[in-house]
């Protein structure tokens, strides 16, 4: 290397270590808040197009399992037609019930909505997305905790960490990710739901006596601090225990494909 | 007023592509499907500004695009930008000192060289930061990350080759990977 080339070096190796100086005492924040600014429009639709692009290639691939897939959900289908005119009959009856009781109040949340605009972690430990990044931070008033939905209404992960323009998500699949859940059913056993290695839930130490079935519905308990409760979780796959065992774990199921979220919400207090 | 005026629009020119790199890294990369995900597309460019135009221009490079990555990094502490920068400066003395030879071959050496300095920095300083830090170092050396390197690794190398081989197109100066025989 040239004499004039060890000089640059050294000049470069400088203005990296004031670079680390200034991230290290948040002096670059005000600049980062600016330049996310400036970028998060071009990296949205980047990320949206991609990623649609890629959720078609999965649906052409997965093209095998297409005929399995729509016998199995026309079976759910029909059993859902059933429970949900049940359950309309219980809504009338519940509007008639809350309006004697004068209840005024509804549980009606106030969201953030926004766009994923990437993906992955070094942390990560599988193929599918365990933690993205979204176009809206501590200036949207998202703060650490707080639990993310998808479009449907389902909770996909929670904030764990945030910068003023954007922030981080753990999703429900990522290990490091938990959630304060119940069991819907006849058990009402509630516990701590984690990501296992990036495919799919667990829930442990459900006690033997809990009656779990396969396709029981696993929702927010309300026992954590910013997360509401009834939000779902997903649906028990697979319950595991031997009988000698004093508790059993259950496999759960994710209702929403990670890999395939473009835009979710953030719950808000 | 003139050199001024070229000194801004070259500097907006290199600000705009390096955008557009960081984008395409972040955006695009990312959201494609695994394998293909895996590709370190900021690596892979950089290797080769500094196989073309040079150490100057290559670290330069390597310091927005560093900066850019840090910015959507959690947290961000300068890690991309210090990894690059020691990836680029052993890659420049292995180009100096040993790889010396313009060819794809050298391309191919000193890109696989870079890739694993740049990560095996990324990792010791995530590991730093997380025990000054007093958090746990979270990341699982199960097979998913073996695998998931290698392939960033091989499509940085087939990303690598397509380059040279447009740049090759263009420009004959640099050797093609097989040697054409004459007069046999």
């Amino acid at each position: 290397m040239s004499k004039k080339n060890k000089k640059y070096l050294w000049k470069y190796a400088a203005v990296v270590g004031l670079l680390i100086f200034l991230f290290l005492f948040k002096a670059s924040s005000l600049f980062e808040g600016y330049f996310s600014r400036v970028v998060n429009p071009i990296l949205k639709p980047l990320y949206s197009l991609t990623a649609k692009l890629r959720i078609k290639f999965d649906e052409q691939t997965s093209k095998e399992d297409l005929n399995f897939q729509v016998k199995k959900l026309n079976e759910e289908r029909n059993s859902l037609i059933e429970a949900n005119s049940k359950l309309q009959l219980l809504e009338e009856e519940n509007n008639v019930l809350r309006d004697q009781l004068g209840f005024l109040t509804r549980n009606k949340h106030h969201y953030v909505t926004s766009n994923v605009i990437s993906r992955g972690d070094l942390a990560d430990s599988s193929q599918i997305s365990e933690t993205i990044i979204i176009d809206k931070g501590l200036h949207d008033g998202i703060y650490n905790g707080l639990g993310v939905v998808s479009g449907n209404g389902i909770i996909v992960g929670k904030i764990v960490d945030t910068k003023d323009e954007i922030a981080k998500i753990y999703l429900t699949n990522n290990p490091n990710c938990k959630l304060a859940t119940t069991i819907l059913g006849d058990s009402k056993t509630s516990g701590i739901v984690e990501g296992e290695l990036g495919l799919t839930m667990k829930m442990n130490f459900i006690p033997q006596t809990a009656n779990l079935k396969k396709d029981d519905v696993v929702v927010t308990s309300g026992l954590e601090e910013n997360i509401p409760r009834g939000l779902v979780v997903g649906k028990v796959a697979e319950v595991k225990g031997e009988s000698n065992d004093p508790w059993q774990s259950a496999v759960i199921e994710p209702l929403v494909n990670p890999d395939d979220l473009i835009i979710i919400s953030v719950i808000l207090p | 007023m003139n050199k001024l005026n070229n000194f801004f629009f070259k500097f907006f020119g290199y600000f705009l592509l390096l955008i557009f790199l960081a984008a395409l890294d972040l955006a695009v990369v990312k959201a494609l499907p695994t394998p293909f995900n895996n590709l370190n597309l900021s690596i892979t460019v950089l290797v080769f500004v500094l196989f073309i135009f040079g150490p100057r221009q290559a670290l330069l490079a390597a310091l927005g695009l560093g900066l850019i990555s840090d910015f959507y990094y959690f947290p961000s502490v300068g890690i991309n930008t210090a990894s690059l920068f020691i990836a680029l400066v052993l890659t420049n003395f292995l180009l100096v000192n040993v790889l010396t030879d313009k060819s794809l071959y050298s391309l191919l050496a000193l890109t696989t060289a870079a890739y694993f300095i740049f990560y095996i920095g990324l990792y010791l300083f995530n590991f730093v930061i997380t025990s000054l830090s007093g958090t746990e170092f979270d990341i699982i050396f199960n097979q998913y990350f073996f695998t998931s390197k290698l392939y960033g690794w091989l499509f940085c190398l087939i990303t690598a080759a397509i380059i040279f081989y447009c740049l090759n197109y263009i420009d004959k100066r640099y050797k093609p990977f097989f040697l054409v025989k004459k007069n046999r």
